[in-house]
């Protein structure tokens, strides 16, 4: 009796997990869809038309596409640089504060081989939200920013502990079938449990795999914070009573990017973080790298450059938390193995979405089916103690 | 009992191993890599669409055993 009581007991984490987190969790199914190719999607609805030039054309001069931004925006603060390793563009990101989510601030974007402004583009609130971003803001936080983002993991949460408990029910469950039977011809119920169990079971690592990512994702905001108030701090300590770097004092930031390539020859950069901006250091300029090989690419390495001097000031080791971070990112995008990858992501999306579908309509007919079910589990334990040789 | 919990497990258990070997592989190494990763993560998929469109000829024993 022992063994029913436990598995009536996972029965009911599985059920009530499962139940509070399946709406959201189709939701997450159904615009993670579109994001998987997201950046086809957005390249494919906006293209931008560069210039044909020899593929090693080398990369022109960053002070001068910020000058011309400058130029353009006398008044306002460069917060930081972007340079795309996909398509040949740079933006530089502009604000007339530095308040992150200015809605103000907006991007000019430059062919990163001629130095030319491709693109001024309008400010961040007058942007239309294109298809992918509100799929994204959906899929993220429910529109909701940080709020959203936590409660979205907290349903991952349960999404993961439903998923064990299914792993841990499969067994009993299929003591008397073979695997992948489907017992269509008997009822629609036991059809579809059947299928829930085939699928769930089939696909539990990546379900699993996926789920935690997930969650890992939405602490993305506090997990930076914690490191934002730890090691950054610690770090630049040692600066603190210093005057902030004012924009007219900056030293180059192309000498910048020059040194960290010299300092970081393997390595590529990403993007330019402007001193005084809040993700970054207020003495410094903070240059986002990352390694060239599969797994060192998801990697990144920050490098401090002296934003008066130009002189390298340190080359940041990232902690073990924000490195677990950076590698749930392509197991949850699943976007590291070419695009036969992006649509196996697909099709176990579309199987994850009918396990959760079939988890709805199991519990909808659930009362009488699962009282059957219990009282035909007892009976066969009491028949196992009665008779252990008889093998079932 | 052993006997039942390796007749329950074993398939489960390779399809899970496929799954995790496929998504380390495309992370950890790339060309080659990628191809044994898409293969392995494949088979999981191809195994359900048989079960679903080849239902098992065993569901009738089972029905006769049980």
């Amino acid at each position: 009796m022992a063994q029913l009581k436990s598995i009536k007991k996972w029965f009911w984490w599985h059920r009530w997990t499962s139940l509070i987190c399946t709406l959201f969790l189709l939701m997450l199914c159904v615009t993670g869809l579109p994001l998987i190719f997201g950046d086809e999607i957005e390249g494919w609805l906006n293209p931008t038309h560069y210039a044909t030039l020899p593929k090693d054309t080398p990369m022109a001069d960053l002070d001068g596409m910020v000058k011309v931004a400058h130029g353009r925006y006398p008044k306002q603060l460069v917060t930081f640089i972007f340079v795309d390793d996909d398509e040949p563009q740079v933006l530089v990101n502009m604000s007339p504060t530095w308040n992150p989510v200015d809605p103000l601030r907006h991007s000019l974007q430059f062919d990163s081989r001629t130095g030319k402004l491709l693109n001024d583009e309008p400010p961040f609130s007058q942007k239309p939200a294109s298809f992918i971003d509100i799929m994204l803001d959906l899929h993220r936080g429910l529109f909701l920013d940080l709020p959203g983002e936590l409660f979205l993991g907290l349903m991952g949460v349960l999404f993961v502990i439903s998923i064990i408990s299914g792993v841990v029910l499969y067994g009993p469950f299929m003591k008397k079938l073979d695997f992948g039977t489907i017992r269509s011809d008997k009822s629609r119920r036991l059809k579809w449990l059947d299928l829930h169990n085939l699928l769930g079971i089939a696909t539990a690592v990546w379900l699993l795999v996926v789920g935690t990512t997930g969650v890992m994702n939405e602490l993305s905001t506090p997990l930076f914070g914690i490191w934002q108030m730890t090691d950054v701090k610690a770090m630049l300590s040692k600066y603190q009573g210093k005057p902030l770097v004012k924009q007219n004092e900056l030293s180059s930031v192309q000498a910048a990017y020059n040194t960290t390539q010299k300092t970081l020859p393997g390595m590529q950069i990403m993007s330019v973080v402007y001193p005084g901006n809040t993700f970054g250091s207020p003495y410094h300029y903070l240059v986002w790298t990352k390694g060239n090989t599969p797994l060192t690419s998801q990697l990144f390495s920050p490098v401090l450059v002296d934003a008066k001097s130009g002189k390298l000031a340190a080359v940041v080791k990232m902690p073990v938390y924000l490195r677990a971070l950076e590698l749930s990112r392509p197991l949850h995008f699943g976007n590291y193995g070419g695009t036969p990858l992006k649509i196996i992501w697909v099709l176990f999306d579309l199987v994850a979405i009918v396990v959760l579908i079939s988890g709805v309509y199991l519990w909808v007919v659930r009362r009488k089916f699962y009282r059957n079910y219990f009282e035909r589990l007892a009976e066969a334990e009491l028949t196992e103690h009665q008779s252990p040789t008889i093998k079932s | 009992m052993k006997q039942n919990f390796k007749k329950i497990w074993r398939i489960p258990m390779l399809l899970s191993g496929l799954i995790l070997f496929g998504l380390l592989a495309a992370l950890l190494g790339t060309g080659f890599w990628y191809w044994l990763a898409w293969a392995a993560l494949l088979v999981p998929l191809f195994v359900i669409c048989r079960k679903i469109w080849k239902p098992n000829s065993s569901i009738k024993e089972n029905v006769i055993k049980n």
